[in-house]
């Protein structure tokens, strides 16, 4: 298996197995426009992934790497949370700073699968959980106003129903 | 060792300031902390003492080890220094103990490797409590506000994960989040999920415009304000309309707002579904009004007098008087222009609503047209011959005389097109729909 070179914004090298790399459409788009050649030397530098975020990245892709490739188009698929493998729920269990960069790594280098299980996990941390316990979790200053918290009246209302 | 003369306290107090720490650092520190407490809580932990101070005595600040979690001067962090003076002065950062700048000056000069052990050893001289506060300080460090710092599309995609309630609460968090949770093809998606496939036109009637920014939360929010009122609402009293004094209410109709009822009193009365009032009475009959149609502001009515009249619901003006049946107008359907009056003549006719002209006659039945529907393509009747007939009321022929009832014919349901042609092929499904009396 012919490997790829893969640099990160801090300079560190990675050589991965070049089906892996190409789990990035990124990488996958930049290898086939520049028809590179797999026996060159070659060395891809990725300037927006730094060395921690794209070795997780490269764990990641290196377990999925004989998944099937995502659907096309998911407009009229169910948005579930609740199907996280746990070998993925185990990987991203992360401070929420690495979960961050992973789901700007995952939108820069294009890879759909890390980018739907980030966000989703993301969306799990918001669910079933209160205003003010969001705001905890995620360290938001509560910034509306007197007047406007009055408005919520009404969703309060909507969401205790049910 | 400057770093160890001093309180621990002061020096994790000015992490919160202080930007050099890098990320390693902080995570070392939140190791620590975790490792320290666990220790902590299994009675394990020791305290060490430290090498002598070699400082003591010659004239320096000296602090003494801390092993006395018991002194409450300790807690409260005040210094204490050397011969009878003891400052009792909490620190702020006005007021920063002598040495502190001269212990975090040293911190900053080391290397990575050398301020990781330093942290250690600190965090080890530390008491549980101050070991939280650490963590107090440090852990916002790693929190994200991932939908306010997230490019817009990767924000809205972790909120497209989200429940219609969990958007709602989301929205109440902060201006940033709240602005995002409302965008317009977010909820537009949640109502394709909830089948809700238009927006509800602007009601007439409407009493703000609305707290959302968004016309499709808003769609949301209403149909789910409906299906709660069918569930848990309690049912409030009924509206009276009173009106027409004693006589018989014969037929009524309603559209939007509004309801109009007809009357053996030979009028007809528009009434605001809302307020329950009479909004304009509807005179010119000369008999009793037996049928009424209506569509958006135009009422149609059939009388005892023999005549249908059309007219406009805003203004309460007669626009057209039908004249052609030659008994009473007993029923009526209205579809697009075109309205089909049964009557007890035993003929059905034909009209144009807007011009008034009159278009077809359907001769067939024996007796009395009693119910009547129309498509827009073919007309069904039923009468008092016993008999319902199918019409082609373009070439004013009868396709099929559907016979089998016993008694008089009072009603009929004609669901689609595609039913009726199915149902006509047999009779017995045809009664079904049919009702016989």
């Amino acid at each position: 298996m012919p490997n790829i070179k893969l640099q990160s914004s801090d300079g560190e090298t990675f050589e991965v197995d070049v089906e892996i790399a190409k789990c990035s459409v990124t990488i996958k788009t930049m290898l086939e426009d520049l028809g590179m050649d797999d026996e060159e030397e070659e060395v891809v530098p990725l300037p927006n992934v730094n060395s921690a975020i794209l070795r997780k990245v490269i764990q990641w892709a290196t377990y999925h790497k004989d998944d099937p490739p995502p659907p096309e188009d998911d407009e009229n698929k169910e948005k579930r949370t609740d199907d996280i493998s746990s070998w993925d729920a185990d990987f991203l269990k992360v401070d929420q700073g690495t979960l961050f960069e992973l789901i700007l790594a995952a939108n820069y280098l294009d890879i759909k699968g890390l980018l739907d299980v980030t966000c989703k996990t993301v969306a799990n941390m918001i669910k079933g959980k209160a205003p003010e316990e969001i705001r905890k979790t995620f360290n938001i200053k509560n910034d509306f106003t007197a007047s406007k918290k009055s408005r919520f009246v009404e969703e309060n209302e909507w969401c205790e129903e049910k | 060792m400057p770093l160890f003369k001093l309180q621990p306290y002061l020096f994790y107090t000015s992490l919160k300031d202080n930007k050099k720490l890098n990320n390693d650092e902080i995570f070392t520190i939140i190791d620590i902390t975790y490792d320290f407490l666990e220790k902590k809580k299994a009675g394990r932990q020791q305290w060490i003492p430290q090498q002598e101070d070699p400082t003591r005595g010659d004239g320096h600040a000296h602090i003494d080890h801390f092993p006395e979690h018991h002194d409450p001067s300790f807690r409260h962090s005040i210094c204490r220094y050397p011969g009878s003076r003891t400052r009792a002065v909490i620190p702020t950062k006005d007021n920063p103990p002598p040495e502190m700048s001269e212990w975090l000056m040293q911190f900053s000069a080391w290397s990575n490797a050398e301020r990781i052990m330093a942290i250690n050893e600190l965090i080890e001289r530390c008491e549980p409590t101050q070991v939280r506060h650490m963590m107090q300080v440090i852990e916002p460090q790693f929190q994200r506000d991932f939908i306010s710092l997230l490019p817009k599309e990767l924000a809205l995609s972790v909120l497209s994960f989200l429940e219609p309630r969990d958007l709602l609460r989301a929205a109440q968090t902060c201006r940033s989040w709240r602005f995002l949770a409302e965008d317009n093809l977010l909820w537009k998606e949640k109502c394709k999920q909830a089948g809700i496939e238009e927006i509800p036109r602007k009601r007439m009637s409407q009493r703000s415009p609305g707290p959302h920014l968004s016309p499709w939360k808003s769609a949301y929010m209403r149909q789910h304000a409906i299906e709660m009122n069918w569930r848990t609402k309690p049912i409030r009293p009924p509206k009276m309309l009173k009106g027409h004094d004693d006589h018989v209410i014969t037929c009524l109709q309603f559209c939007g707002n509004r309801i109009v009822s007809g009357s053996d009193d030979n009028t007809l009365k528009v009434w605001s579904a809302t307020t329950g009032k009479c909004q304009r009475t509807l005179v010119g009959h000369t008999g009793g009004v037996w049928s009424s149609q209506m569509s958006g502001s135009t009422i149609i009515s059939g009388s005892t007098d023999r005549t249908l009249k059309v007219w406009d619901a805003d203004t309460g003006v007669c626009l057209h008087t039908l004249y052609g049946h030659t008994s009473t107008v007993r029923c009526m359907h209205l579809h697009g222009k075109k309205v089909v009056s049964g009557s007890r003549d035993a003929t059905l006719r034909v009209w144009d609503i807007e011009s008034g002209n009159f278009l077809h006659v359907l001769v067939g039945h024996l007796a009395a047209v009693r119910c009547v529907q129309y498509d827009g393509r073919l007309v069904v009747s039923g009468a008092y011959d016993y008999m319902v007939k199918v019409w082609n009321p373009e070439t004013e022929e009868c396709l099929h005389t559907l016979q089998g009832h016993t008694n008089r014919v009072y009603s009929l349901q004609v669901s689609n097109e595609k039913m009726l042609q199915t149902l006509l092929s047999t009779r017995v499904d045809y009664y079904a729909v049919s009702g016989c009396k």
